[in-house]
Formats: structure tokens, sequence, C-alpha cells
């Protein structure tokens, strides 16, 4: 699986659980979640480099 | 464009997503893909939590709050896991050796023969080799050999005669190197290093130590103490005689290095034994012993006579004092052995001891007594032993060796370590619900509570000894329930008829008698059991090791089917009076019997390798002995995840008792893990083992592994098998002027194979007593691309998982404790069911 994808699948699962009712705040909760897990893997993945840019 | 949305257009045009009037929604395919790829995402349960706990989180401040929270925690961890859990060792560190340089040289040639080959036991390649070995002796040489798999080779002090060589043709083996002249030191590491310890070890031998077995370890029976020990309720004067274990490191072609660290061993001897028990006519003797070892191998014989009053013939002291440095302490008293083999002989009572198991099974167990020496006095022993026998020349046949007179530091041996570092712990999570609640301090779990939430148990009932009371108990689970229901969840008893009294003489019976009437006590009873919440029995056992501890565990597992709990007499009155380490301790312990295989009470937050593909196994195996003999082995299985999310644990039968790695051990822990990881997509599995491998075992392995790849399920996972076991290797730390235990986390890496850790106390407090000793990790075999590092950062993290001991900690991973402690109780008693909880 690409990264794309996966990042694509956690997106699909965050929007299934919140499912639309967060309004405003759904992009901000989704960004913060995808970004930790991304950086999650990127640790355990590649050892301690952490992707610079922002979400 | 923002990434998020980047990924929302492309969920759009999959299919996937739809967005309408502001909102974003999962469409039916969407669903369906989600569905079918949801085992595969790695941290679903912690965005689910997070997810929910934001969408709970109704006004907006708090949202904000929190979401800001989650940015603070990604921040913090993301810096302390980059490189700072890894910091450079400052302190001057002393090792338990001594840096040594020789001169000399050897002759050398190896020999084999196809007979020689075939045979799989080194015991059967060594009668095949005696009579070179013999003829090389009786011929003047001085001679040591090294049985290799497929060769033997000697090393002699001078050229072998043209007689010797032909001696060995005729008997069918073949040269397969010619003798040749050699400098000791240029030989190569693993050569040097088994033949100087050879040398040291005849050398020693002839300086009156007494070598124990295949062991490089050296008693000397001059020195002794002789020390009352606790066996059962009874004291008896143990004899113990003082040593050291050694152990040989090449450094390079000019120096090496001698591991030295003391040790004794100890024993029960006969006429010790006689004195406590006031035991006076030889009938109620051998009545009552069985099978008798000799000092100082320890070899097993029978009394056939004996007679307490007969003199000790002067010959025989002399022996005794000739041969192993031994002074009899004692006049008379003197018995016949006889031997499976051989004639029999007599010898002085006080030269012949018992069993460990025979008194374990007779007397009781022995009371742990704490003679392990501080830092101080290990270092002071290791120097004294040192002085006493390698200053200030060891002279040998084959070499001079000469030695520096100070200890050596880590700096002096670099050259055998590859690198050095001190690993900080880990972090850990003590909630689903609130990533808020970590630390790297396992004693959090006093302050949060499980991982797994909340529990509710129930106590149906105590087994305790009849001196104490229904008021006692009904105290005892009052100061439980305070504490329980503050930190774990809640915890209920049994309003009435909780006590089951035994009454104490019963510890006095056998073994097969105790059960029996164990059994017909507790087997009756119904014990009332609620849906709602963990039913968990308290047995208080005497503060002595006792065997029913054993009968206990078996009996109401294999009948009442719920998890029991001991505790001691002496700490079941200190919860009492409410001592709260001891009840939170306890209150913890049950907490850990009520959880399920996917309960854990606390977690890594990172997994222990890379993306949490890994899953760790730990093996470990039992043989009932009876009678001197196996009644039969079992293999113990205990399997957890990368995050230690949960735990798998199995005890299965094995057809062939034998203490090596086994085919059928194998196959039994490979197909035990398809079965519990079918719905788990890893794709690593490390296995963890105590005791390194045997050069048969290896193979035994890797043929073994070769098979199963060619299986679907195995085809594309990597094995990793990682032996783990205590070694000689101490380190000292020294602080202004004092000799101190280095920290816990502390790494040296051998080789890409090999590393040192010492994982010994609490990161936090420490060690109370002894000297820390260093875990030898071995890599035994290696399919994934882990280097040692991470493979001893993986160990060390997973240690952090020994979640019934948050304040002391464990040398060894979950999974290994799980299997030790069930192989432990199925050596001891018939387990005919699986246990219902986690033998942690």
């Amino acid at each position: 699986m690409s990264d794309e994808n996966e990042d694509l699948n956690y997106l699909l699962y965050i929007t299934s659980l919140i499912d639309g009712k967060l309004r405003g705040i759904w992009k901000y909760a989704a960004r913060i979640l995808l970004s930790s897990i991304i950086r999650k893997e990127l640790i355990n993945e590649l050892g301690f480099e952490v992707r610079k840019e922002g979400y | 464009m923002s990434l998020v949305l980047k990924f929302v257009k492309k969920g759009i045009e999959e299919g996937f997503l739809m967005a309408e009037n502001g909102e974003i929604t999962l469409t039916p395919s969407g669903r369906v893909h989600l569905n079918y790829i949801l085992p595969t995402l790695k941290f679903a349960d912690e965005i689910k939590y997070q997810a929910m706990r934001i969408r709970d989180l109704i006004e907006d401040d708090k949202r904000k709050e929190y979401i800001k929270s989650l940015e603070n925690e990604l921040a913090d961890t993301l810096e302390y896991s980059q490189k700072r859990r890894e910091i450079a060792i400052s302190e001057r560190i002393l090792v338990n050796g001594y840096i040594g340089a020789l001169e000399g040289s050897v002759w050398i040639f190896s020999i084999s023969s196809s007979e020689y080959v075939t045979k799989q036991d080194f015991s059967a390649k060594y009668v095949l080799i005696k009579k070179f070995v013999e003829k090389l002796v009786n011929s003047g040489y001085n001679c040591i050999y090294n049985l290799h798999y497929d060769r033997v080779t000697f090393f002699l002090d001078r050229k072998p005669e043209n007689d010797i060589i032909s001696f060995i043709k005729e008997n069918n083996f073949n040269l397969v190197d010619e003798a040749k002249r050699i400098n000791i030191s240029d030989l190569e590491v693993s050569e040097f290093e088994y033949l100087l310890t050879k040398i040291l070890s005849d050398y020693f031998i002839s300086k009156k130590l007494i070598k124990i077995r295949d062991q490089p370890k050296f008693i000397d029976f001059s020195r002794r103490q002789v020390k009352k020990v606790t066996i059962g309720q009874l004291n008896f004067p143990l004899t113990i005689f003082y040593g050291f274990n050694i152990k040989v490191n090449k450094i390079n072609n000019s120096k090496f290095i001698l591991w030295i660290d003391p040790t004794y061993v100890q024993f029960l001897t006969m006429d010790k034994w006689i004195e406590s028990l006031g035991v006076e006519t030889p009938e109620e003797i051998l009545h009552l012993i069985g099978d008798i070892c000799v000092l100082p191998t320890k070899r097993k014989g029978k009394i056939s006579k004996i007679d307490l009053k007969e003199r000790i013939p002067d010959e025989i002291r002399n022996y005794w004092k000739n041969k192993y440095n031994l002074d009899l302490t004692t006049k008379t008293g003197m018995a016949e052995i006889s031997f499976k083999q051989g004639k029999p002989f007599s010898y002085p009572l006080e030269t012949l001891c018992f069993e460990k198991k025979w008194i374990e099974h007779n007397i009781g167990f022995m009371m742990k007594e704490a003679p392990t020496l501080s830092p101080q006095e290990r270092y002071e022993k290791i120097r004294e032993w040192f002085i006493a026998y390698c200053m200030p020349y060891v002279e040998t046949p084959f070499c001079k060796i000469e030695f520096k007179e100070d200890m050596a530091s880590l700096d002096e041996i670099k050259e055998i370590f590859k690198s050095s570092c001190r690993l900080l712990p880990p972090r850990l999570v003590f909630s689903q619900k609130d990533i808020r609640q970590q630390s790297t301090d396992t004693r959090a779990i006093f302050k949060y509570g499980g991982y797994a939430g909340n529990k509710a148990i129930f106590i149906p009932k105590i087994i305790c000894p009849s001196f104490i009371s229904e008021r006692e108990c009904e105290e005892f689970l009052i100061a439980l329930k305070r504490t329980y229901d503050s930190i774990f969840g809640t915890l209920e008893y049994a309003s009435e008829g909780v006590r089951i009294p035994y009454s104490s003489t019963i510890l006095n019976e056998r073994y097969p008698k105790i059960e029996e009437k164990m059994k017909s006590k507790l087997e009756p009873i119904s014990i009332p059991k609620q849906d709602s919440s963990t039913s968990i029995v308290i047995f208080v056992e005497p503060n002595y090791q006792h065997l029913i501890y054993y009968i206990i565990k078996s009996i109401i597992n294999n009948s009442w089917r719920i998890p029991d709990q001991h505790i001691k007499i002496g700490k079941f009155e200190r919860i009492m009076k409410r001592d709260l380490p001891l009840l939170r301790g306890f209150a913890l312990h049950l907490y850990v019997k009520s959880l399920k295989p996917h309960e854990p009470p606390w977690i890594l937050r990172y997994p222990s390798y890379k993306a949490a593909k890994t899953v760790y196994c730990g093996i470990g195996f039992s043989m009932q002995v009876k009678d001197s003999e196996i009644r039969k082995a079992v293999g113990v299985l205990a399997i957890c995840d990368a995050q230690g999310k949960f735990v798998h644990q199995k005890h299965l039968p094995l057809s062939k008792a034998t203490d090596y790695l086994s085919e059928e051990m194998l196959q039994k822990l490979f197909n035990f893990v398809r079965d519990k990881t079918s719905e788990i997509p890893f794709q690593r599995m490390v296995i963890y083992k105590k005791g390194h491998l045997k050069q048969n075992e290896i193979i035994v392995l890797k043929g073994f592994i070769n098979k199963i790849k060619e299986t679907e399920y195995w085809k594309n996972k990597q094995i990793d098998f990682i032996t783990v076991e205590e070694d000689i290797y101490r380190l000292f730390k020294i602080k202004n002027n004092t000799i101190l235990n280095v920290d816990s986390g502390l790494v040296i890496i051998k080789n890409d194979q090999e590393a040192l850790i010492c994982v010994s106390g609490h990161p936090e407090i420490g060690i109370k007593q002894g000297t820390a000793k260093l875990m030898h990790i071995r890599v035994e075999l290696l399919e994934s691309k882990a280097e040692i590092k991470e493979i001893v950062r993986e160990y060390y993290d997973r240690t952090f998982l020994n979640w019934i001991a948050p304040v002391t900690l464990s040398k060894y991973p979950p999974e290994l404790n799980i299997s030790q402690n069930i192989a432990e109780i199925t050596r001891e008693v018939e387990i005919t069911q699986d246990f219902t909880y986690l033998v942690v």
C-alpha cells in the first residue's frame, strides 16, 4: 500500500468516526490526527527523521 | 491547498467520500472499502478514542483545549523519541576483568572421521577420541582438545611424534590439518578463547581449586562458612564454599581480558542434617533418605551402610585434604555409597549432601537470603581472587601470562565492543481515552489506573490458616476495597462465609497428602460468581516458600476455573494495618488477574519495533521429575504484540522429554502463533528464549525455519530468534571515588550478533541491593533487517511491560516471564486446563 493510499485510508476512517458531525472543527481535528499518525509512521519507519513541511 | 483537503478531494474522486452542505461523509462504497482495509490500520484504536473524545467535547473551548494538548503531546513525544533516548555514558566505568598478555606457542592439528561427524552428541564424539587423549597423556604431552561439530582440534606443548599420527590413522581418523606450531596470541578469536580458558582452568586446578562440572567455575574448598538457613519451617546449617567464575575475551593479538566474578556453592551435608533433626539410628536414616550425592561433583548414589560412630580413617582425611583441599571438621561418621556403575566406596558423612529437589520435596524450599554482594564488596572480592591466583604472573606448560594490576575500564577494552550508550526508558500509556495519561515511569499505574479501564472484581473466598479470624478477613477486605476502588475500579466481596480455614499442620504433610486433603476440602465448595465482575480467590500462604502454593494453583484452576491470588501471612497482616505500598501492589495484582488477553494494564506509546508489524513470543520448557525419572515435558508459549496490547499464553505437552529446543516444540509454537494471529497483519516475529542455543539447536532451528517457510502463512514473514542469559559481566560506576552500580539502560554492543544490557532495577529508584547484572543478548537467527542496536532497544522497551512489578521491574520481556512462570508451575503440579488469567 502506498503512503498516499494509507493516508487516504486513515482519512476515511476518521470520517467514519466523526461522520460530518464536527462541522467547522472537523478539518482541524482530521489534520491533527492525520499529521500525528503520519509523523508516528515516520518515527517508526524511518528512524527519527520528522517530515518538516506542515499540513 | 492543505494536504487534508487534497485527500478529501482524492476520496471524492474515488467515490469514497461525499461533500454536502459543508459536511463530509462516507459513501456506501467508501464504507465497504473501509471495512476491507480496517484491520491494516495500525493506530485505529487510538484514533478512535481521540476522535470520540473530540466529538464528545461539546463546548468549543474544551475541544480546542484538548486538541491543543494533543498537539503538545505529539511535540513532546517527538522530541523525546528522537536521539534523546540514547545518551552517551559520561561516568568512568570499570569492568570485572583484568587485561593480560601472554607469551607462548602451541602445536595444533585437527582430525576427523566419518563416524565422528555422524555422532550427534558431543559425549559420543568424545568416546571416539578418548583413546587419542589417553595416548597423548601417557606419552607425556600436555594436551588440550576442542570438540567441534565436524572435527576435533588438539593443542600440544610439543611436536607430535610420528607414532601419534600413525596411531590416529590406524584408528580410522584422518588429519584435517597437519600439525603446525603457532603463537597462541595469533590463534583466531574462538580458538584462542577456548584454549586460554582451558589453560587457565588447568592452572587453577593445579592450585587446588575445584572445577565445578563443565563450567569455568572454581571453588576453593578451604574457604568455607557454615550458615543457618531456613528450609521450610526449620533452620539448617548449610555449608558454603566460595570461589569464582571466569571468562576470557581476546582483545587483539597482544592482549586479552580475563573476567572474574565471585560465586559460591552451598550444600546441606549429611552430618549437619543428622545433627539438626536429631536422628539417631542408621535404620531411621536409611528409612528417610533415598538418593545422596558425593561432594564436590555431586555424583549420585545410594547409601548401603551407615555408621555414625565409625572413626574417619586418617588416610581418608588426607585424601580429602590433598585432593580437594578440604579439611574435615568431624571425627566420626562414615557411610558406604553404591553407584549405578563402579564399586561402592566409603565416605565421611561430611562429604555427602542432598539434591535440591530432594530437599524441596522432603524438607521444604530454602528461604531466599540476600547474599548478593554490593558493588563495593564485589569489587573487593574480585580483586582478592585475582591477587591470590593471578599475581604476579601465571606460569603454565603452554605459556606465561602477565596481567595489568588494575581492574580494566570500559575505555580500555573498547576494541572488543562496537559502541556503548545509555537508553532512557520508553514512554508508556495508561489510558485508552486520555492520551495525556502517559509516563516513562511504570509506577504511574497507581496514579492513572490501568489502560484497560476500570474493572469490577468480586472476592468470593479467602482460603487462610485457621488462626486468621472472619473479622480479620473482613478488615483485610475493607482496606483492600478502599485502595482498589480508588485506582482500579470496584471490589466487592461475599457478605458472609468468605473465610475457608485450613489447618497449618497440613503443611508438615508430604505432597500427595496435602493435595488430597486440599482437594477434598475445596472441590465440593461451589463458588458464587457475578456476571459483571471477575471472581478471584485469595489464598493466604505461609511466610516461607512451600509446595502448597503450586497445589492450590492447580486445584483452583482445574476445578473452580477462576483466578487465585496468593499472599503471605506477613503481608496479609500488614495490609490489615493499611500498609499503602503493599495495598497498592496487591490491588494491582488483583487488577491484572481480572484482565482478558486484549486488556493490558499499560502499553508502550510506540511499538517496540517500527510500525507495529512485529509480534513477540517467549518460549519455556519444564520437565516433571519424579523418583529421578522425567515424567513429562511441557512447552510453554506466550505471545504479545509490539505495544503490549494483547497477550496469549499456552502450555502444551511434549512427547519427548529433552532440554534441547526440538522440532516438535517449534512446530507447536508456530501453530499456536498462527492460530492466535490470523487477524493480525504482522510481518515479523521475534522469538525470545532464556539461555543461548547450542550448536545442535541452531541446526534444528534453521532446518525447521527453512521447512516452514515453504508454507503459505509463513512464506513472507520474517523470523528473528533472540536468546538471553545472565552472564559473568559486571560493571561498576566510579563516582567521587565510590563504587556504584551502573544505571539501568546501559548498553554495550559487542558485535552484529551480541550485546549486553543492564536492566537491573528501576530507572528512577535504582537497585536496592546487590550488583547490577548485564544480560547477554544474542541473535541466533535473523531474517529481518533489524540491527543489533534495534534488537537491544526493543528488548529494553519490552522489559517495561512487566505489569506485575512496576516498582522493581524485570530483566525479561513479558512474553518470556509468562512462559517461565507457567513452566515453573507445570514442573511442580498437574495443570489440566489452560489458565483463565495471565500468569504474569
